[in-house]
C-alpha cells in the first residue's frame, strides 16, 4: 500500500512528532507508515484521513488497484 | 530516553515495580524455607508468592495494552516467538534429559530465557521498522 502522508503532513508544516500527537500513536509509528513500512489498522488510516480532511482513498492507495465491477442494477440481482 | 525505544514502557514505574516484586518473591522463599512444608505459614507464604506473581501478569498485560498499534504488533510477535522458542527448548531437552542429558529446573530458567528471547525479537523486529 502506498501513501500520502508524508506530502500531505509537510503541505501543513506539520512535524512527525506533531503528527503522532494528533493521532495518539508513537513519532516512530508515523514514520513506519510514511516509509512504508507499516500499514495502519482501518481505525488509525481512517482518523489519519479526518485528520487531512481527505477521503482515505485520497490518503492511501493499494498497490495493485482492484478493478472496479459495473455496478449491477438491483433487480439483476435479485434474478440470479 | 529515545523516542524509538521500544522499551521505553517497560521502564520507570514498570520497572521499579517487578524489581520490588522480584525481590519479595526472593525474601518470601528464604522466609518460607524456616517453615516446614505443609504447615499453614508455609501456604500462607506460597499464596502471597502466586499472588505477586499474578500481579506482575496484569501489569505487564496493562502496560502492554497502553502501547501505540506498531508497537503492539511488535511486541505480540516478540511474545509468539519467545513462547513457542522457550517451548520447544523445554520439549527439546525433555528428551535429552530422557537420552541422559543433565537435568535443568526450568521453573527458574523459562522465565529469564523468556524475557532474554522477549527484548532480541523486539530489538530484532524494531530495527526493520526504524
Amino acid at each position: 500500500m502506498t501513501n500520502h502522508v508524508r506530502e500531505l503532513r509537510s503541505e501543513r508544516d506539520w512535524s512527525q512528532g506533531a503528527l503522532a500527537e494528533q493521532l495518539g500513536v508513537s513519532r516512530q509509528t508515523v514514520n513506519a507508515i510514511e516509509t512504508g513500512k507499516y500499514d495502519p489498522s482501518l481505525p488509525l488510516a481512517f482518523k489519519i484521513a479526518a485528520l487531512f480532511d481527505l477521503a482515505i482513498e485520497d490518503v492511501f492507495e493499494p498497490d495493485d488497484k482492484p478493478k472496479r465491477r459495473p455496478a449491477t442494477p438491483a433487480g439483476e440481482r435479485s434474478k440470479r | 530516553m529515545s523516542e524509538g525505544n521500544p522499551f521505553r514502557c517497560f521502564q520507570g514505574r514498570f520497572l521499579r515495580d517487578v524489581i520490588l516484586i522480584a525481590l519479595a518473591i526472593l525474601a518470601l522463599t528464604f522466609l518460607g524455607r524456616r517453615f516446614s512444608p505443609g504447615t499453614a505459614p508455609r501456604l500462607a507464604i506460597a499464596v502471597v508468592q502466586a499472588l505477586l506473581m499474578a500481579w506482575f501478569v496484569v501489569m505487564t498485560v496493562l502496560t502492554i495494552r497502553r502501547l501505540d498499534e506498531l508497537m503492539l504488533k511488535l511486541h505480540l510477535e516478540a511474545i509468539a516467538i519467545s513462547f513457542t522458542v522457550t517451548a520447544a527448548l523445554i520439549a527439546g531437552w525433555g528428551m535429552l534429559e530422557l537420552a541422559g542429558a543433565p537435568r535443568i529446573d526450568w521453573s527458574l530458567c523459562a522465565w529469564p530465557l523468556m524475557a532474554l528471547l522477549w527484548s532480541v525479537a523486539v530489538a530484532i523486529r524494531n530495527r526493520q521498522y526504524r
